[in-house]
């Protein structure tokens, strides 16, 4: 039961961070998944790194050190970032 | 509107359908990456379509300094330096008191004139406008509480760059002091200022603030383009006071010092603030034209008088043939005017059948009205002179200069409508400062000029040798309180001396002086003098009662002094 539902939330965590990111980076949603790094993709230039923190905290409600944001470098990473941040909030 | 609404709507203007065209250079000591985008949006709603360039990250220096630079090539109308105190306190933001007094002074002083230059060098390759912004002041200081003990604190030096700069250029035309320190002080520094934007990014504005920055440039891009707006059209009822006077009467409304009173005393402050630095004011209402005009004239604590509307429109015809009728009476385009009105559905109304009116949202709380007022920033010009200051009256003059011609055939007629009543009374302590005050400061229809202090007046209504009066107007518009002054000297038994003649402008031409004279022959008459005698002394300004003795039956003696003998 707990399992499903961190499993949803999970899921649309996923869809919303895709969300943003899109608009952000100015790509198709379907191009990201979890490999699309700093490193394959251009438009992810530091401003745009400030750009997509900003967001999601805001969009998540949740506080991103600085450090920590430092080392998100890949989608796989900012979602990882992000579920844990949401779970410390919900607890 | 947020920051990303702007960055989604950047991709969407249309730039065929804008009609004005602007050159906009962005130069700064920090990143302001998404500025430009805001810029355009921000342009593009007012139908201008703006290119801005972005000079490189903290390059501005170079780029003024070099005539060959793309800066100088892009040739902008307009060019802004938007510039904080990290960028020119630099170490010392941080370490204000690692040098002594004399230290922090020839900094500050060399660091200025790094500045000038900057700014005089733009003047030699441009010939375009610039806007330089001013630095937050510190709200900081590691000497806490003491800071404002020490003499040319951190403060102190933030303070006086400001003041140089602003004094150095308050001559010249085409520079302009961006007040970033209120922008600041304003939104909190704390809103502004996000250390992680800094840290990241070297934001000195975090990007969800550019948008109120931006707000803020469109003050000086707006008259650039002449898209200032001229004229405020004001609704009344739970507009300019709290209720409906048709229902409450005229006792019942709410304005004056008690809550919630006081906040339409307070919006009607700011509104004349405006009037007297040339923006012209007008009514528009669906009212009784008796009920809402006893109130402009007689509510003692009404804040806006019939003389400082320009146009009034009290009747029951729709507020959009008004607008439209206002527009042509005043003679100024729909699109100079911004409406006024707490009534949504008025609003929605103007809105959609007169898309150039600027429709000004009034919150629900009137509580709040001096904040939407405050934040419309449209009414920008670049320099206010004396014919702005004066653009409120001269209008209102107009007005009832056509209304007096549409219904009398000649003055006279007009004159005797007006019930007109001249109330003369002799000097006592409530007048007396009044009186003092009418010699000071009345210019035109003096006769003499002479200037009396309070104390000296004093002294004449004691000595004896002296008569002296106030006149007190009235006309059935309203009460103009003490606007004349007659002293007479008590020279003999059988004459008397006109010492001073005064009357304020704002009862001029009403016929009140003549009746002010005869008033003061009448009485010499009653006290058996022979001669009465009046001067004129001729100044710059008085020469509007140069003839005035003559042209009511005085004979010249001199020059200066007319004799009347009964």
């Amino acid at each position: 039961m707990i399992d499903l539902k961190e499993k949803s939330n999970n899921k649309s965590i996923d869809a919303t961070l895709k969300g943003i990111f899109s608009r952000i980076m100015n790509r198709p949603p379907k191009s990201i998944d979890d490999t699309t790094s700093q490193d394959t993709l251009s438009a992810w230039n530091s401003l745009n790194h400030l750009l997509l923190i900003t967001e999601v905290e805001k969009d998540f409600d949740i506080a991103i050190p600085i450090d920590v944001s430092l080392e998100i470098k890949s989608f796989h990473r900012l979602k990882e970032v992000v579920s844990k941040r949401v779970r410390e909030r919900r607890a | 509107m947020d920051f990303n609404w702007y960055m989604l709507e950047y991709g969407k203007i249309d730039r065929g359908r804008l009609n004005k065209k602007i050159k906009i250079a962005l130069l700064s000591g920090f990143t302001i990456s998404g500025l430009k985008e805001v810029f355009e949006v921000k342009c593009a709603q007012i139908g201008v379509n703006a290119s801005v360039y972005e000079g490189g990250y903290n390059q501005y220096f170079q780029e003024i300094l070099n005539e060959k630079s793309r800066f100088y090539e892009f040739d902008s109308d307009i060019a802004f330096i938007l510039i904080d105190n990290r960028t020119v306190l630099g170490e010392y933001l941080f370490f204000p008191y690692k040098d002594g007094q004399t230290k922090r002074k020839r900094f500050i002083s060399k660091i200025t004139k790094d500045y000038i230059t900057l700014v005089k060098t733009f003047l030699k390759n441009s010939t375009g406008k610039l806007v330089i912004s001013n630095l937050n002041i510190p709200s900081y200081s590691p000497y806490g509480i003491a800071e404002e003990k020490t003499s040319y604190g951190l403060k102190d030096m933030t303070v006086e760059f400001n003041q140089r700069i602003k004094e150095t250029f308050t001559k010249e035309s085409r520079v302009f002091i961006y007040d970033f320190n209120s922008f600041v002080s304003r939104l909190g520094e704390n809103t502004v200022f996000d250390y992680k934007m800094y840290y990241l990014g070297d934001f000195r504005v975090s990007q969800k603030m550019l948008p109120s920055l931006c707000e803020d440039l469109m003050g000086y891009v707006k008259p650039l383009l002449s898209l200032s707006k001229k004229c405020i059209v004001l609704d009344l009822d739970n507009t300019l006071w709290g209720g409906v006077v048709g229902e409450d009467g005229f006792e019942g409304i709410r304005l004056g010092p008690e809550p919630p009173g006081n906040a339409y005393v307070e919006f009607q402050k700011r509104l004349l603030a405006l009037f007297q630095r040339g923006v012209i004011l007008a009514v528009n209402s669906r009212n009784n034209p008796e009920d809402a005009l006893k109130v402009i004239r007689e509510h003692p604590y009404m804040i806006l008088r019939e003389e400082n509307f320009a146009s009034v429109r009290i009747n029951w015809s729709d507020k959009v043939s008004n607008l439209r009728e206002l527009a042509d009476e005043i003679n100024i385009g729909l699109d100079s005017m911004v409406y006024l009105d707490d009534d949504p559905v008025n609003r929605e109304l103007v809105r959609k059948m007169l898309p150039d009116v600027l429709v000004v949202d009034l919150p629900e709380d009137p509580s709040y009205y001096v904040n939407a007022l405050m934040e419309l920033n449209c009414f920008n010009i670049f320099h206010v002179t004396e014919d702005d200051k004066k653009r409120g009256l001269m209008y209102s003059q107009e007005r009832r200069r056509l209304e007096a011609q549409s219904s009398f055939s000649d003055l006279k007629s007009f004159l005797k409508t007006l019930e007109i009543k001249v109330e003369i009374q002799k000097a006592n302590s409530f007048s007396i400062p009044r009186i003092s005050q009418l010699t000071l400061r009345t210019n035109q229809f003096n006769l003499t000029t002479k200037r009396y202090q309070e104390e000296k007046i004093r002294e004449l209504t004691k000595s004896g040798d002296f008569l002296v009066y106030s006149a007190r107007v009235k006309d059935k518009f309203g009460d103009y309180g003490i606007t004349g002054v007659v002293i007479i000297t008590l020279k003999s038994k059988d004459e008397w001396e006109i010492d001073t003649f005064l009357l304020s402008c704002r009862v001029l031409g009403r016929g009140v002086e003549k009746t002010i004279l005869s008033w003061i022959m009448e009485e010499a008459k009653k006290a058996k003098v022979k001669r009465l005698v009046g001067t004129y002394i001729p100044t710059q300004k008085n020469p509007v009662c140069k003839d005035f003795y003559e042209d009511n039956g005085f004979k010249k003696i001199n020059d200066r002094s007319y004799k009347y003998v009964f």
